[in-house]
């Protein structure tokens, strides 16, 4: 459950809130962090290498310590987990680059890129967005859909009113929506599309 | 009207869709532990409290060099020196019957607790996000983190309390299944060949694979060890959750309204109460209880209590009767 209230309100005013007592060194602040966008984080390095849970946690490691080093830049103009990601995909290209190994181009989306949305095995699709949206927004979700916990138990969870947790978890299905049809997305094959994962 | 996505309502098809992928794949608590460790190191080191932050000068460099050299000795000598004691994910609340555990005692991540073997008795932990974690006689658990425990045989409850003062999911996992509460009191009890879930309160969705099955307040799921599943009606009181009440942790009274501690008591035993008439409902209503009654057994308790506000009980298809003095039950049967 939300031990952080600030995840309960809107993701973009809520991270930079989170972020800036981050840096005043807020306790429960580095906890919400933690719980809420680590295991994100690893299951998205989890994908880009090949399942190899030591290197996965050297990565992460050495992402997290990046980013907390440079938080004095974040302004949030991208969502957290997003700029989370793309410190993570620096830290992936990094290390194979040390290692001397010629890296792996694929596109843009990935592991995901052959998976359409009609296709029936769009497990990590759904997974990977869910952990791209908001991490109030993937729980709360997680517990109406998946949990099947009526709108007001989910409210009672979040601390909110009826009605502001219907309204969370609309908000919550579009920002999953776009999250999903963006990783759907199979995109031309154009050298501005791809990244290197490996 | 609702916004139409993928041939069907919007939140429908979201629905479908988390159903059909089931859970995101946990991550292993080790890992998460570890990486954790790392950033809170970090963190600490750039925001903690007290620390100046800015641009270091050129001083500070050297200092910071020569740190750095006392630390490559440091971490040298760390790394031959055993692993570092385990995070505390909660503590002993309550000991029922065995002195091989002390009220107080902290248990640490990781820990096995076997109330199997050498004198019986059950246990009851408060957990590092406020759940109360119980166990009872002949049960073998491991705590796998302040929200996991793996229960390898015996039984466990776990109650997370009510609103505003929620604590932290507890789940337990049994073998292959994971069961993951959503705010409520359950037990999960590993015996014999099946595996058995039964909810007194909220929800709790059984994981296994990618497919989950979700079991409300009065329900249970059985799990046989050819892989069956069967959910059906259960009880929230009675024989099997009998052990439950024996671990109780007894709160204090003193200042407590009787009506709250109606309401405790309902909750620990999954009894209703009722007042036989408005009379008895305004004592309950006006009664503020003092003293204690820490060393008085969960049974006990409501007689004494409502005996020192002059109040009456008896026990009608498993409710509890709240009587005005020298009335009787006239409600309808």
């Amino acid at each position: 459950m939300f031990r952080d209230r600030t995840l309960a309100r809107q993701p973009d005013a809520q991270e930079r809130e989170l972020v800036e007592r981050l840096r005043a060194g807020d306790e429960d602040a580095f906890e919400a962090f933690s719980e809420h966008y680590i295991a994100g984080l690893y299951r998205f390095a989890l994908r880009r290498l090949d399942n190899d849970r030591e290197l996965t946690r050297e990565i992460v490691q050495s992402t997290v310590c990046k980013v907390i080093e440079k938080l004095d830049g974040y302004r949030g103009e991208a969502p957290l987990f997003t700029w989370l990601c793309a410190c993570c995909r620096n830290e992936i290209a990094g290390h194979f680059r040390r290692a001397g190994r010629r890296p792996r181009e694929v596109e843009l989306t990935g592991d995901f890129a052959e998976k359409r949305p009609d296709d029936p095995d769009t497990t990590e699709l759904v997974h990977a967005a869910l952990d791209r949206i908001s991490p109030a927004y993937a729980r709360a979700m997680e517990w109406r859909y998946l949990d099947g916990l009526e709108v007001s138990d989910v409210a009672k969870r979040l601390g909110l009113t009826y009605k502001a947790a219907e309204s969370l978890l609309s908000r919550a299905r579009a920002a999953f929506r776009a999250a999903y049809e963006q990783l759907a997305e199979t995109p031309s094959a154009g050298a501005a599309s791809k990244e290197v994962v490996q | 009207m609702s916004e139409s996505w993928r041939g069907a309502p919007e939140e429908e098809s979201v629905r479908k869709m988390l159903q059909h992928a089931g859970p995101r794949r946990a991550v292993p608590e080790d890992d998460l532990r570890a990486i954790r460790q790392t950033a809170r190191a970090e963190w600490s080191r750039r925001y903690g409290t007290g620390e100046k932050r800015g641009r270091p000068s050129r001083s500070w460099l050297s200092l910071a060099a020569a740190v750095l050299a006392a630390a490559v000795g440091i971490v040298w000598w760390v790394r031959s020196r055993p692993a570092p004691i385990a995070p505390t994910v909660a503590t002993v609340e309550r000991v029922t019957g065995s002195a091989r555990w002390k009220t107080g005692a902290a248990v640490a991540a990781g820990s096995e607790l076997d109330t199997a073997g050498g004198p019986p008795g059950r246990l009851t932990l408060r957990m590092r996000g406020g759940a109360s974690v119980r166990l009872d006689a002949e049960t073998h658990v491991r705590l796998a983190s302040a929200t996991e425990v793996e229960l390898v045989h015996g039984a466990v409850y776990v109650d997370t309390g009510v609103a505003p003062q929620r604590a932290e999911d507890v789940a337990v996992r049994a073998g292959d299944a994971l069961f993951r509460p959503a705010g409520t009191q359950f037990q999960v009890r590993v015996g014999g060949k099946d595996s058995k879930l039964q909810v007194r309160e909220g929800r709790v969705a059984m994981v296994r694979g990618n497919g989950s099955v979700v079991a409300g307040a009065g329900e249970e799921i059985v799990v046989s060890d050819d892989g069956r599943v069967v959910r059906r009606g259960g009880a929230t009181s009675g024989t099997d959750w009998e052990w439950v009440a024996f671990t109780a942790p007894i709160p204090p009274i003193e200042g407590v309204k009787l009506h709250e501690f109606l309401d405790w008591y309902a909750r620990e035993t999954g009894r209703r109460f009722d007042f036989a008439d408005s009379e008895a409902a305004a004592v309950a209503g006006s009664c503020v209880l003092h003293g204690s009654i820490e060393n008085v057994s969960l049974t006990d308790a409501p007689g004494i209590v409502l005996s020192s506000c002059g109040l009456d009980r008896r026990v009608a298809d498993g409710a509890l009767i709240v009587l005005a003095p020298g009335k009787k039950d006239r409600r309808p049967r």
